[in-house]
């Protein structure tokens, strides 16, 4: 097992890490609430577990559990929506894509349409610009899984901004 | 990289561009925990040798005997009260526990007239020569690893909720898989019976939470005192157990639905209903209450 952050450089962490995190997180859940919490449970779970806390993988456990964490969050979403009446749902936050250029609009609303881990994948390679093996280690899959995953993922990006066109 | 891959990188950026450090909310890194003292890694040790028992024993637990449809069972002595049928029965606001003639508690019975409702046999289930699950200690952590009948291997370091560590709960089991939708989904319960149970997907990712609640945390019933367990979650959904002993097996016996919410359903076992539960109110989540 290798050194155990401290609880000084756990804050140091925080700081260094916390901004990088929550990007990361606002492209998997879009909204920048729901990527704060998300981040900060992380972090909570991550000082919660000494066991957890080595220095070299400390930023590499984040990632995941920001990953993980996201598609959970996703997942409450989604079924609470199922169950609430139209006219009782929540308004729509001020839309930061408004703010984007048409063609990065239509890129992320593309990838919008791609299964979840399609769209963890393509975030974690073309954001986070992780290795093929750092992204099976933060999601827990092959390799292969990784690669083929990714594949997939760009052919379908790929067909669905052409019948957008 | 390609065109659509430059222009993917290109978007990502753009859009992370917008999240700057004055937009984030003022806040304060958590206070990390001091180490736990050494007395879990014996009881870890424990669970690792329980762990690796659940194990080998798994594929016969969950291979439930020839796999195949359960036989309904011999009604019991006592009189007992006979199942509406599915095709003309529907919740309405008039209805009381005696129209359905069960409710939770009661003694399961007979009905062999009905088709049984099996979910496994329309999505995956894991099975015991398909899978394998693997608890052992790492470190000081408690990891469960999955390995499919494909190959694919997942694993996820357990944590403990709340409630367990508050309790010192910290010996979890791996109580059984059961079936989501279309997916395989693996349970870790935490402090006996009415402990929080864990829910995983097969990627090692957590479903979910399930508090223990008096209803629909699990329900017992069965058949010389065999337990049966099942789960409903908050929002409705509806999964099958397969116990341990190999034996029991609960799933929907049927579940109705108003505007999309599910109102009515019934909990069955090998041919037996075993109660139903009525939502009344559109909360949401929907609560349920026996019927």
């Amino acid at each position: 097992m290798g050194t155990v952050l401290a609880s000084d450089e756990l804050a140091d962490l925080y700081a260094a890490q916390r901004l990088s995190l929550v990007r990361l997180a606002v492209l998997l859940v879009d909204d920048l609430a729901s990527a704060e919490d998300v981040v900060q449970d992380a972090f909570a779970a991550f000082a919660a577990r000494p066991e957890l806390r080595e220095r070299e993988a400390a930023v590499g456990y984040l990632r995941a559990a920001v990953v993980n964490r996201s598609r959970s969050a996703l997942r409450r979403r989604r079924t609470a929506r199922a169950y609430v009446a139209p006219h009782d749902a929540p308004p729509a936050g001020p839309d930061d894509r408004a703010l984007l250029a048409d063609e990065h609009r239509e890129v992320l609303s593309a990838l919008d349409r791609l299964a979840p881990r399609q769209r963890e994948v393509l975030v974690l390679r073309y954001w986070s610009e992780l290795s093929e093996a750092e992204i099976a280690e933060a999601l827990g899959i092959s390799r292969g899984a990784v690669k083929s995953t990714a594949s997939r993922a760009i052919d379908a990006l790929e067909k669905i901004l052409e019948a957008t066109r | 990289m390609t065109g659509t891959e430059d222009r993917l990188a290109e978007a990502l950026r753009a859009r992370t561009d917008l999240i700057t450090h004055d937009r984030l909310t003022p806040s304060v890194p958590p206070v990390a925990a001091e180490p736990r003292s050494a007395w879990r890694r014996p009881a870890l040790y424990a669970l690792a040798a329980a762990a690796c028992a659940g194990a080998i024993a798994l594929p016969f637990a969950l291979s439930g005997g020839d796999g195949g449809r359960p036989s309904p069972v011999t009604p019991p002595t006592t009189a007992a009260p006979s199942l509406p049928s599915p095709a003309t029965s529907s919740p309405s606001a008039d209805r009381t526990p005696a129209d359905d003639g069960f409710s939770e508690g009661a003694s399961p019975f007979a009905d062999a007239n009905h088709d049984v409702l099996r979910l496994d046999e329309s999505g995956p289930v894991i099975r015991g020569a398909d899978a394998s699950l693997h608890l052992f200690s790492f470190g000081d952590v408690a990891r469960l690893e999955m390995t499919l009948g494909d190959g694919t291997k997942s694993h996820v370091d357990l944590e403990p909720p709340a409630s367990a560590v508050a309790a010192g709960d910290l010996l979890p089991t791996v109580h059984t898989t059961f079936v989501a939708d279309t997916a395989p989904l693996v349970l870790v319960r935490w402090g006996g019976e009415k402990g929080v149970t864990q829910v995983f997907d097969h990627s090692g990712n957590q479903f979910r939470e399930l508090p223990f609640t008096s209803y629909f945390g699990s329900n017992q019933a069965g058949e010389a005192g065999g337990r049966v367990w099942s789960v409903l979650t908050n929002d409705g959904s509806f999964y099958a157990l397969h116990e341990a002993s190999g034996k029991i097996e609960v799933y929907p016996w049927r579940v109705e639905y108003d505007a999309g919410r599910p109102v009515y359903l019934v909990l069955g076992n090998q041919g037996r209903p075993l109660g139903s539960w009525c939502s009344d109110t559109p909360d949401v989540p929907p609560s349920y209450v026996p019927c």
